[in-house]
């Protein structure tokens, strides 16, 4: 065994440099470049050592860009005559140096070189490098893993679809070029946010790297430093970047790269020698660029005039003496860490791949050097970093912090004065691509190909190299260019896609032009991908496929309605049996249905009357709860095995707590409200007796879904449920509810056309949670400012006759209307005639008549309370006041009534928000998803 | 198809109020208003940009005419922020008109306790083809076998 351990990683990335329509784009240089500088001298010194028996371990990321220009014929193609040019550059310096004593063997030293790609190219490789790198994985020496599908910096980003989307479209893209899914994940700049370590598990990414402060100021503390992994709470493993190794290869001054005898980058016969001697390989016929002829050395600090000649033998030895350094230093660090730990240290040195040869030209040889050095001694061995974790798989579990490998640690290069303005329009990009996505569920022929090309545009515009390159300073002209260019693109498509109007011509342009991962699939960005779509390509997901048999209980069902529990259920049933699910609803007595029924795919099983007979209400509530128990067994007996059953509210608490031990299935319950918030406290006997009975679901459900963030954390601190077995689902809205068809645009202003009067509209029982005692209390301000403002009342309850007097008291009475209680059709007719809509309730556990409102084109102003909050984003898709405040209340409703532009604005956020959140098939799905952990 | 320089609109006439964290003390506001918030600002007044901490107003900045986005530095390290965009009316109330997202700025003091929980990771082993066959494979087979070289012949 080896006292430590040390895993080098080359990330080798390159933005997507591809432009077919021009005859020559300097751009594509940076390829070319590092295709003959860097990745070719790796692959052949990789492929001597394992020729040579080395037993050394690399890992190497390749980013998708890089491997789709690598496997593209037009680029290898122009590749190709590019190397030809070189060489007969190369010849030319052959006889111009002839007799020089120093230039002359420097001339053949790089036309040798030249010859030799072009060899390993044709020859090796078939003008597909890949190739080499697939068999080196292939030798079990090499590890190959992958980054984002852009290089796309995700901190950055703003949503997690969007983060989903770049780690996503990279494993497909790795996976079709290798054969095999990576194991490994390079975040782009070692870009770590919380959270992104769930997208990786989606996609089976076993380990992830960081830089080393993500670690130090990791939750809690690590105790062996960046020394070994971390687990995050999902088991996705973290490494840290060492710091000390990282800098002497790094480093511009103390680092290896800077020795005098390595070859000076910046002095090439490109800029030298005579522009008419070099026009014929110059691009553009006399743009002076790197030719890669680069005779002299570092040779110090003076300047580029001074510099002596290089000499490569002298630089080959220095490699050598450097590689015995960087050992040395690691032996050295292991001697000294592994007093401290209980397991061999491993060093993990990450290095970006185009340093090695392209800008580090001696890199290369500095790699073999070290893999031979390594295999001559004892203490440290060569490790990868799935090698390590089959090693040690136990972790310590921490959380990490936030952070990446640019300057200062943090986001500063890709967020500053120089490249701040990308973000407002790659954000919008973002939540449009999101939008269209959920709206063109199972877009086909055009719509498809166009919503495929915009995500394509957007992930092209993401790439964090155009906001680095904007920072650095150089070649910004270039950058902003693309980045305008794939966000104008995607902006246009999304226009298009809005319209109804794709350009086919337009698109297949694009799709020409920009046409890297052409297996993608635009779903991926659907918000409801997690819902049970996200198994998409690859990522298979329990959920997918499955069919569920699940047994429903509610007391309450339709026609038998009491409250919203009975609507809940009902369209949660029906939502499911379209998925596919077997559903069995075990519910009330309806007499007139009788006891078992099938009704548009839901087995609707009622208890019979005759069972329920108690007056008092908890001999009543035990009599049903046995009856539905009884009914249960029964129905997994003719029915059965079910998978799981799903209990609604505390009223079925005792048969589901039963059949689940008799059945032995998991349990899930939905706790839609809890007796404490709607009275604000326990007082009564009664309420004490529901309260443990809630208490009691809670606790013994494997799973309990809230409707909104604000119930589930009333769910914890009353019961005491951890976080862990807490799910949030909202409530849905039924689709033949909504005013309008997805079809269509809505419109907003027709309502104000119906009714002249400025009419606010309230709907909800007349008790004081509600809060309709707070909107009175803001009428006689909005009639201040709009004189003819009526508010409409509809609902009854215990309060209503204190709400009349106050309104009275208020001197608003003759513009109070109470309608007293409305069904779902009279709600209807009064929400086509509102102008706005105020829930400005004191306690709202969902509030689903501020998404009912939403949904038929009314905009609201809503307390910031409870389940409300979640549903509205203030000054977006309504408004939000802290509960009480009748001021702010009065301020937005008026300016929702006279200002009839923003009205409109709201409206259609809202309306579209309800659409591709809040359909019954998103919540549904939702709730399988749920199923799913359940069952598995 | 787009040959030329693209331009983007500078703004979108979009509601939108997004905070960013450039560093553990420099977050960073952007923002963009609907044509309809354009006419609800001009009947009121000046903008004003509210940061908060938790939910503790810390800095109220009456925004210079055509302003779109803002720094706020020397925010503290390890805190949450949020900011709020709209006016006050002559009784000094503050009406956001937006509000932005919540930010975790990240912390930078090292945790005291320690880690006492362990998890065991598990790593996929590859697929078949590609483990346990060493030096099995000869480069010219792989090439043969792969679609995407096929019918692709640079040399002249």
């Amino acid at each position: 065994m080896a006292d430590g351990y040390l895993a080098i990683i080359l990330h080798a990335h390159l933005p997507y440099l591809r432009h077919p329509e021009g005859k020559e784009h300097l751009e594509e240089r940076w390829l070319f470049e590092s295709i003959t500088e860097c990745y070719i001298p790796l692959l052949k010194v990789l492929e001597n050592l394992s020729r040579d028996g080395v037993d050394f371990r690399l890992t190497v990321s390749l980013s998708p860009p890089l491997m789709a220009m690598l496997t593209d014929s037009v680029l290898m193609r122009r590749y190709a005559n590019y190397l030809d040019l070189l060489l007969e550059l190369g010849e030319k310096e052959v006889r111009r140096t002839a007799g020089h004593p120093e230039f002359g063997p420097l001339a053949a030293f790089y036309r040798e070189n030249l010859l030799r790609v072009k060899k390993a190219c044709a020859q090796d490789y078939g003008w597909n490098i890949l190739n080499g790198f697939k068999f080196l994985q292939a030798s079990g020496k090499v590890e190959l893993i992958t980054t984002a599908a852009t290089h796309g910096y995700l901190p950055l980003m703003c949503t997690e679809e969007a983060r989903r989307a770049q780690i996503g479209v990279a494993v497909d893209a790795f996976t079709g070029c290798f054969g095999f899914s990576p194991r490994g994940f390079w975040l782009p700049e070692c870009g770590y946010v919380p959270g992104v370590e769930d997208l990786l598990k989606e996609r089976k990414l076993a380990y992830f790297f960081v830089d080393a402060h993500c670690f130090l100021y990791a939750r809690p503390k690590v105790r062996s430093g960046v020394y070994a992994p971390v687990a995050c709470r999902n088991k996705v493993a973290a490494f840290a970047r060492d710091p000390q190794s990282s800098r002497q290869v790094w480093d511009r001054h103390a680092g290896y790269p800077g020795d005098f005898h390595y070859r000076e980058f910046y002095r090439d016969i490109g800029y030298d020698l005579d522009l008419d001697y070099l026009r014929p390989y110059l691009p553009g016929s006399g743009i002076r660029v790197d030719t890669g002829f680069k005779y002299y050395r570092i040779t110090g600090e003076g300047s580029l005039a001074q510099k002596a000649p290089y000499v490569p033998e002298e630089a080959r030895a220095r490699a050598a003496g450097h590689a015995g350094d960087f050992l040395y230093r690691r032996v050295e660090q292991v001697a000294r860490l592994k007093k401290q730990m209980r397991r061999p240290p491993l060093i993990v040195a990450p290095y970006d791949a185009e340093l090695f040869g392209h800008w580090w030209y001696e890199g290369p040889q500095w790699l073999e050097f070290l893999c031979r050095k390594i295999q001559e001694q004892n203490v440290i061995r060569m490790v990868t970093p799935a090698e390590y974790l089959q090693l040690y798989p136990e972790l310590p579990t921490a959380e990490l912090s936030a952070g990446s490998w640019g300057e200062g640690g943090y986001n500063l290069v890709w967020l500053n004065e120089a490249n701040d303005w990308l973000y407002r329009h790659l954000h919008r990009a973002e939540n449009k691509m999101g939008e269209l996505a959920d709206l063109a569920d199972g877009a086909g022929g055009l719509e498809k190909r166009a919503l495929n090309q915009a995500a394509r545009e957007l992930l092209l515009a993401q790439s964090s190299d155009w906001a680095f390159i904007m920072r650095a300073g150089t070649a910004v002209g270039y950058a902003k260019r693309r980045f305008k260019s794939h966000l104008q693109n995607f902006n246009t498509l999304a226009e298009q896609l809005e319209k109804k109007q794709v350009a086919e011509e337009f698109l297949a342009g694009l799709e020409q032009l920009n046409a890297v991962f052409p297996a993608l699939d635009y779903r991926i960005y659907s918000r409801h991908a997690r819902a049970g779509l996200k198994n998409l390509s690859g990522g298979r997901l329990r959920t997918a496929g499955a069919r569920y048999r699940v047994m429903l209980l509610s007391w309450e069902y339709p026609p038998v309605t009491v409250g919203g529990l009975a609507r809940h259920v009902h369209d949660l049933a029906h939502a499911l049996a379209g998925h596919g699910d077997e559903v069995h609803v075990l519910t009330c007595p309806a007499p007139a249905l009788g006891t078992d029924y099938f009704d548009r795919g839901v087995r609707v099983h009622r208890v019979k009357q005759e069972e329920i007979t108690a007056d008092d209400f908890f001999t009543w509530v035990e009599q049903l709860n046995r009856a539905l128990f009884a009914l249960g067994r029964r129905v997994a007996a003719l029915y059965g095995p079910f998978d799981l059953i799903h209990g609604h509210d505390w009223l079925i608490e005792y048969a589901a707590r039963g059949l689940r031990e008799l059945l032995r299935i998991p349990l899930l319950a939905t706790i839609h409200a809890t007796e404490h918030g709607r009275n604000q406290g326990i007082y009564t006997e009664l309420q004490r007796r529901i309260h443990w009975r809630e208490g009691q679901l809670a606790n013994e459900a494997d799973l309990v879904i809230t409707c909104s963030n604000y119930m589930a954390e009333e769910v914890k601190n009353l019961f005491g449920v951890p976080p862990e077995r807490l799910r949030v689902i909202p409530n849905g809205v039924d689709p033949e509810n909504l005013a309008q068809k997805r079809e269509n645009e809505l419109d907003c202003r027709v309502k104000r056309q119906r009714t002249e009067e400025p009419l606010i509209l309230f709907f909800g029982r007349l008790v004081p949670e509600k809060g309709v005692q707070v909107l009175l209390g803001a009428l006689p301000a909005v009639a201040a400012r709009v004189p003819g403002a009526r508010l409409l009342v509809a609902g009854r309850g215990p309060y209503e006759d204190y709400l009349r007097g106050l309104a009275g008291r208020l001197g608003v009475g003759e513009r109070v209307r109470f309608v007293g209680y409305v069904d779902d059709q009279g709600r209807n007719r009064l929400l086509e005639r509102g102008w706005a809509a105020a829930f400005p309730s004191l306690y709202e556990p969902f509030g689903i008549v501020a998404l009912e409102a939403m949904a038929a084109g009314v905009p609201v102003v809503v307390s910031d309370t409870g389940g409300l909050s979640d549903i509205v984003e203030h000054g977006v898709d309504g408004y939000k006041v802290p509960p009480g405040r009748e001021d702010m209340l009065a301020f937005y409703l008026s300016e929702l009534l006279v200002n009839h532009l923003l009205a409109d604005e709201l409206c259609r956020r809202a309306w579209r928000k309800i659409l591709t959140l809040y359909d019954w098939r998103y919540i549904a799905a939702a709730t399988r998803e749920v199923y799913g952990e359940l069952v598995s | 198809m787009p040959t030329g320089e693209a331009e983007l609109p500078a703004v979108y006439h979009e509601n939108v109020l997004c905070l960013m964290v450039q560093e553990p003390t420099v977050v960073f506001a952007y923002w963009d208003l609907s044509f309809g918030h354009i006419q609800a600002v001009r009947e009121h007044k000046d903008l004003l940009l509210c940061l908060y901490k938790s939910n503790q107003l810390i800095h109220k900045i009456n925004l210079p005419p055509f302003t779109n986005n803002w720094y706020f530095r020397n925010v503290e390290p390890g805190s949450e922020y949020f900011c709020e965009l709209g006016f006050r009316d002559a009784g000094g109330t503050f009406f956001p008109l937006l509000r932005s997202n919540r930010v975790n700025t990240p912390g930078l003091a090292p945790a005291e306790e320690e880690s006492a929980e362990a998890a065991r990771v598990t790593v996929p082993d590859l697929a078949a083809p590609l483990s346990g066959q060493e030096k099995s494979y000869q480069v010219a087979d792989l090439f043969d076998a792969l679609a995407f070289y096929m019918g692709f012949q640079p040399d002249k």
